[in-house]
């Protein structure tokens, strides 16, 4: 994070007029294509905390679980004030991880049935790709994906947006060791 | 491709093994020189070994890659049916991250059927180690056990699944009772 503040000192002062340009912006600044792997991710999840800080959206819980549904950890998990869960894996690719993705997903839904689930990523054929298998029922769990830098993106954030969302820290698993960050609010 | 291999090294069907790791031990030694890198060839290979075992110690019926109902796109390497419901092994020669799959798929299948039991066979002894502690710790709960299919531990679970009597699974109506049904 300390890095991604030397590259990129000053979020405010970044021209984009929608969420999709910023994350375009800030992935180049900080580099993103030239870095990899962990770190690609990590940039991809600051790329997508600051377009949510810009466009106010929140609170939203960092790498949590949600109590019910063990094993799988979110990026970000936003809570209702009603108790429904929206979490959003965001990643460079998925290859085959999407399969776990569908699968956590449809767990959630088990546990908190007005749930939802989405994708974030980087590589655009494979997001092409996961909105065909979301069409087809293969990945039917899943609610939507949308590539970061498309306006796709810019939807998704407005769904968020729209959404009435409050912190629930009762409906949030922040892992063994507590590693879970938030409530985060803007 | 995997078949052809077995064939090879296993031409005797007939061929006596002390226990069921000992086959599995036993056959992957003469089998991995012809298997290669190919990780995916490796897979089956390994799968075929495990199908071998469970048939030999009369641990059958069991569905191979077989698909259960109201479980979303996961094909479960193997099932069986027994009194208390589905037992599932997932097969991976190394296990690495896909552990979390075989996990995730152990919390769906106990959404539905709470006393599945799910089992993890790897051969990399070190990292069903690691993952068996998790599973004690209760990192992956819906996990019955990680095992080394080469170790004793194995041979314990296939006697308890030989002796658990599994069947063909029921066919089970959608809907189970209603006073009367309107057209």
């Amino acid at each position: 994070m300390s890095q991604f503040e030397t590259l990129v000192p000053d979020i405010s002062a970044i021209q984009a007029s929608r969420p999709s340009q910023l994350t375009r912006a800030l992935w180049s600044l900080s580099g993103g294509e030239t870095q990899v792997g962990n770190t690609r991710g990590h940039i991809l999840l600051i790329c997508m905390i600051s377009a949510l800080a810009r466009e106010q959206i929140g609170p939203f819980y960092v790498n949590c679980g949600v109590k019910g549904v063990p094993t799988h950890s979110w990026d970000l998990v936003f809570t209702s004030p009603e108790g429904r869960v929206i979490a959003v894996s965001a990643n460079v690719t998925l290859k085959e991880r999407w399969k776990n993705e569908n699968l956590a997903a449809w767990a959630l839904k088990k546990v908190l049935p007005q749930s939802s689930a989405y994708i974030v990523l980087h590589n655009e054929d494979e997001a092409t790709n996961i909105g065909k298998k979301i069409v087809r029922g293969e990945a039917a769990s899943i609610d939507g994906r949308a590539q970061i830098f498309s306006p796709d993106f810019d939807q998704f954030l407005a769904i968020l947006k729209s959404e009435r969302l409050a912190a629930r820290d009762d409906l949030v698993d922040r892992g063994d060791n507590q590693a879970g960050l938030g409530p985060v609010a803007f | 491709m995997a078949a052809e291999v077995l064939y090879q090294i296993h031409p005797d069907f007939e061929e006596v093994f002390a226990s069921p790791s000992i086959l599995i031990d036993a056959l992957w030694r003469r089998g991995e020189l012809l298997l290669g890198s190919n990780n995916n060839l490796r897979g089956e290979f390994f799968e075929l070994l495990v199908a071998l075992a469970l048939y030999k110690w009369d641990v059958r019926p069991f569905y191979y890659q077989a698909k259960l109902a109201l479980i979303p796109e996961t094909d479960y390497d193997f099932a069986l049916w027994t009194q208390h419901g589905p037992v599932v092994l997932s097969v991976k020669t190394s296990l690495r991250e896909r552990v979390k799959q075989a996990a995730l798929e152990a919390v769906a299948l106990r959404m539905v059927h709470r006393r599945a039991e799910c089992y993890v066979l790897t051969l990399n002894h070190d990292e069903a180690t690691n993952a068996q502690r998790k599973v004690e710790r209760g990192d992956l709960p819906a996990l019955s056990a990680v095992i080394t299919a080469s170790t004793a531990d194995f041979d314990v679970l296939i006697q308890r699944l030989a002796s658990s009597n599994p069947t063909a699974a029921p066919t089970v109506p959608l809907i189970a009772h209603s006073r009367s049904v309107v057209t």
